[in-house]
This record gives structure tokens, C-alpha cells and sequence, in this order.
């Protein structure tokens, strides 16, 4: 027996989301149907409120309800100092150390041919035209870890460097609380290589 | 040190089997097609934390079921260890947990080892480093992720620009994979001469891990760039990387041939004999503890003094053996326990012999 088509059309858009399979797109539906409907109107409406007011932030492709963002508008924070990520998430977790005090660049995602993305997919144009206008004394490279990220890094750097910016790359090493004989040879490599004196 | 029991649950054509091992010599009896190898197929996955026969566990789980089901427990150097292996089909997920015992296994698909393609030389070593070696294992995999990011990219004209930067990871990744297998083809080849001379008196085993794309080997990262560098123009116009170890082989020579041509059957077989003899010598001294041997239906092909190389590896005290077989004839001086496999089912044997 098929469920009625509201049920179904319900189903089809959950399963859409990531990591949600069809069988727990049911549960989820029929949650969302037994749920008080005050509930589930609020659900729905901070969906359609988040996809009409958040957009890209102009200056540093963040998202944002206003634009430029926060980050952009705070004149205490050094806009010739630029933090390339990855992601917006990326920058939630860089702002919870309060250690970087300069301004962000999101890329949204890294170069990865087998996905079809390369550099035009990313907001990479957008950097080259940001730089232009704001002469940055220091661009840091905080793309993640993984072969796209590093690529990413290593594209970013071949494409800044002739244009006699200083570039950085964020440090790997060991986690904190790390034992040395559990951790991965290149990463011991890299931590002996950015050590530092004491 | 032994594995003692292992349950089975829709593993291939098993529907559920408790099995008891001996710590000394199990045989597994039944005509061919019965399930015999299957039962080795799960003792070496669960055991390794891989599957010798396919590199898609999903295929391994039982026809129309969902889920396959591998429990071990036994003893390893007085420590009790239990081990558990689940694979789901849809959506895929993989569940593994126990330590990695070192195993050997004899298969009749061994003569293929010299014979064949390149590919399953790799295949050989890397299953056996993978299983030892975590590093290796997570090297193994990012290079050919990097392999198909960089290959991918020479298919797209807007591409070219990036192809480099993913040289640099390639070469990192790449260089890793080269040196420890090196370091093993380099300790592995000259005990499997050894082994080879005593049953082939008149045959000399050598062999070298040819780099791939090179007829030189490489020794640091400047020298395989240097290799990546020369044969770009080639690169480009066949649209994939054509250096690194995605290419590598063992050649293997016996007095001085090319054994991927030149060897017949009989020495082919003695050859994968003598190199897996001599894996199970590598893997006691790299890891102190004695391999378990698996020998799939590969005695009935060999000849007294062969059968005899093996038969004294098996019979040492401590050693642990599983052995198929379609009678169980040429191990009854050995004292096995003998389990019978029919139509999937596992059972004590319970004629005499």
C-alpha cells in the first residue's frame, strides 16, 4: 500500500538531506506529522526564513543575515589579515579559540576533480578581487587536512605567491593529549618540522 | 596461540556454523564446492581485516540476506582476544574489531602469482602491509584517491592548471608505498631463494621491485619527481599518471628468466610455494608470533619433496593449521581434527578413519 501523496512528497524531500536514508526519512515524517502543528509550522517557517535571509556575505563569502557580515563590519578586526577556509563551519570552529583576529575567506568546498569541482567552482575569483582592493599583508591557508584541502592549499599558494603576497599555511601536528607512538608517521614528520623553541 | 572457535553467520553459502578449532591441525573435508574455502575466506578476513578474495566485502554475505556475521575467540601469546566482522549491504557499513594475527595463506590461485599480471604482485603486498603496517594501509588509500583527483583532471581541458597540485600529495603518498615495499620484496626474495634451492636444487630464485613507470629505482623524493618530470609530455597526451606505485612489479626470475614468460606450471607452483614459506618466515620476525597457515586444496598438487616443505612448517608444535581438502587421507599421521562441509553446513567429522 502507498502512503497518500502529501506523506509521499514528505518522505522524498527528507530523504534528500544527507546522511538521511528512506527508511529514516519515514520516522522523520511521521514525527514531523504527530508533532504538535504549532511545532511543525515553526519548523517549516525557520526553513523558508534561513533560505530567504541568509545569503553570501559580499566581502568574505561567509553566510550571513546581513551584509557585510559581523566579522566584516568590526573595524577592530584587521582586514589585511585573511583567513582562507573551506567552509562557513570552518570559521565557527577558527572563531571559538579568539585567536585570529583578522578577517575570513570561504571557499565553499575544495578542488576535486572526481566531484567536477576545480578552482571556478569556488570562490576563488572572488578572493583575487578582494585582495586587489584591501593589499593584505598576510594570507593564511586554512584549508582542511584532507588531498583536496592540501591541493586547495597548494593551487592557492602557486596562484599568490607571484603576486608577492605573504602566504602561510596553518601548522599539522600532534592533537593535544596526543601519544606520540600512536600518531601517523607524516604527521610526526610535519610536528618535527614545525617545532619551535622553547 | 590459536583461534579457537568462529561463528558464521550468511557468510557466502554458510547460513550459520559454530566452528572449533584445533590449536594444531584442523581439516576441513567435503567435495569440491561445498564451502570449504569459505570457511578459510572467513577466518582470514576475520583475522586480517580483509578479504583475500574480493576487495567488495558485499559480496561476501550470503544471497539475499542483509547482513553477514563473523565472531571469533581465542588465544594469542596467553591472551585471550575475541574478534567480531559485520558487513551490511544497504546501506553499506563495515564493523571490525579484534587484533591482527598474522596469517599465511597457500591457495592453488598462487601460481598465478608469477604468472599473471602485475597487479596481483601489488595486491600481494599490499594485503600483506595493509594488515601489519597502519600507515601503509592509510597511504595506500590516500594515493589512490590522489590517483583518481590528479587522473580526472588531465580528462578536463580547464584542468590542466591543476594537475600539479596534486603531484606534490602523489609523490608524498607514493614515496611511503615504495620504501616499505622495498624494504619487504628486499628481506622476502632472498628467503625464497633459500626455500626454492632446498626443493629445486638447480633453479636460482631472484627477484627486484621494478619502480613503476621507471627502469630506474628511486630513492628520495627528488628522484621521483625527476621520473614524474621526464615522462610528462606522455602524461598528457594519454590523460593519466604513468609513474608511481599504482605501476610497480616484482620481477621474479628463476636462473635468470623472466618468470612471467618463460616459467612452466610446476615451477610456477614451486615459486608461490617458496615465497609464501617465506612470508610466513617474514611475518614470525616481524611480529614474534607464529603466522596461522591456511592451505586451500594445494597439497594434492605437489610433489613429495614440496609436500614435505610444507608438511614441516605444519607439524611444528604450536603452529596452527586449517586445511581443505576432498579426503582426508594425506593428513591422518598429523593427528587433525577432522569437520566435514557440505551444501554449507559445518560438522565434527564421524566416521573413523
Amino acid at each position: 500500500m502507498l502512503y497518500p501523496e502529501p506523506i509521499q512528497d514528505l518522505v522524498q524531500e527528507l530523504a534528500k538531506l544527507p546522511g538521511v536514508g528512506p527508511k529514516t526519512a519515514q520516522r522523520l515524517a511521521f514525527f514531523l506529522l504527530n508533532m504538535p502543528k504549532g511545532e511543525a509550522e515553526l519548523l517549516a517557517s525557520a526553513i523558508t526564513n534561513a533560505r530567504s535571509r541568509i545569503r553570501y556575505c559580499s566581502e568574505c563569502f561567509n553566510f550571513t543575515d546581513s551584509d557585510p557580515c559581523a566579522i566584516c563590519r568590526n573595524a577592530a578586526r584587521d582586514p589585511s589579515w585573511i583567513m582562507v577556509v573551506e567552509h562557513p563551519k570552518d570559521v565557527i570552529a577558527m572563531e571559538k579559540t579568539r585567536e585570529f583576529k583578522g578577517r575570513y575567506h570561504v571557499l565553499h568546498g575544495a578542488i576535486s576533480p572526481m566531484e567536477g569541482i576545480g578552482p571556478d567552482d569556488l570562490k576563488v575569483r572572488e578572493l583575487l578581487n578582494r585582495l586587489t582592493q584591501v593589499s593584505p599583508r598576510e594570507i593564511v591557508l586554512a584549508t582542511s587536512s584532507s588531498l583536496e584541502g592540501e591541493a586547495t592549499a597548494l593551487y592557492l599558494a602557486r596562484l599568490l605567491k607571484p603576486m608577492n603576497y605573504k602566504v602561510t599555511r596553518i601548522a599539522r601536528g600532534l592533537p593535544m593529549g596526543g601519544d606520540l607512538d600512536y600518531t601517523d608517521e607524516m604527521t610526526l614528520a610535519k610536528a618535527l618540522e614545525g617545532r619551535h623553541d622553547l | 596461540m590459536a583461534l579457537q572457535v568462529i561463528d558464521l553467520s550468511h557468510f557466502r553459502n554458510i547460513s550459520r556454523a559454530h566452528v572449533e578449532l584445533s590449536p594444531q591441525l584442523t581439516l576441513l573435508v567435503g567435495a569440491n564446492g561445498q564451502g570449504k574455502t569459505n570457511v578459510l575466506e572467513s577466518i582470514y578476513l576475520l583475522l586480517q581485516g580483509r578479504d583475500f578474495r574480493t576487495s567488495s566485502e558485499r559480496e561476501a554475505i550470503q544471497n539475499g540476506e542483509a547482513v553477514l556475521w563473523l565472531q571469533g575467540a581465542g588465544e594469542i601469546q596467553d591472551r585471550p582476544q575475541t574478534w567480531q566482522h559485520r558487513v551490511q549491504r544497504e546501506p553499506v557499513k563495515r564493523f571490525h574489531r579484534g587484533i591482527v594475527v598474522p596469517t599465511v595463506l597457500f591457495s592453488p590461485d598462487d601460481v598465478y602469482l608469477a604468472k599473471g599480471s602485475p597487479e596481483r604482485r601489488r595486491r600481494f603486498l599490499d594485503l600483506l602491509l595493509s594488515a601489519h603496517d597502519a600507515h601503509y594501509a592509510r597511504s595506500l588509500r590516500a594515493f589512490h584517491r590522489v590517483l583518481l583527483q590528479r587522473n580526472r583532471a588531465f580528462k578536463e581541458s580547464s584542468w590542466q592548471g591543476i594537475i600539479d597540485d596534486f603531484t606534490p600529495l602523489l609523490i608524498r603518498e607514493g614515496l611511503y608505498l615504495w620504501k616499505r615495499r622495498l624494504e619487504t620484496v628486499t628481506a622476502l626474495i632472498p628467503k625464497a631463494a633459500e626455500i626454492h634451492a632446498a626443493v629445486a636444487p638447480r633453479e636460482t630464485l631472484s627477484g627486484v621491485l621494478k619502480f613503476g613507470g621507471s627502469d630506474e629505482p628511486i630513492v628520495d623524493e627528488a628522484g621521483y619527481r625527476r621520473v614524474i618530470d621526464s615522462r610528462r609530455a606522455e602524461e598528457r597526451v594519454r590523460q593519466m599518471t604513468l609513474v608511481g606505485p599504482h605501476r610497480d612489479d616484482v620481477v621474479l626470475t628463476l636462473n635468470g628468466m623472466d618468470t612471467s614468460v618463460y616459467a612452466s606450471q610446476g615451477q610456477l607452483r614451486t615459486l608461490a610455494l617458496s615465497l609464501k614459506l617465506a612470508t610466513y618466515h617474514w611475518l614470525l620476525e616481524e611480529t614474534g608470533i607464529k603466522p596461522i597457515i591456511l592451505l586451500d586444496d594445494v597439497l594434492s598438487e605437489l610433489d613429495a619433496a614440496r609436500r614435505q616443505a610444507i608438511l614441516e612448517t605444519v607439524s611444528q608444535p604450536g603452529q596452527q593449521t586449517i586445511v581443505t581438502d576432498t579426503e582426508p587421507r594425506s593428513y591422518a599421521a598429523l593427528n587433525p581434527r577432522i569437520l566435514t562441509v557440505e551444501q554449507g553446513e559445518v560438522q565434527a567429522w564421524t566416521n573413523p578413519v
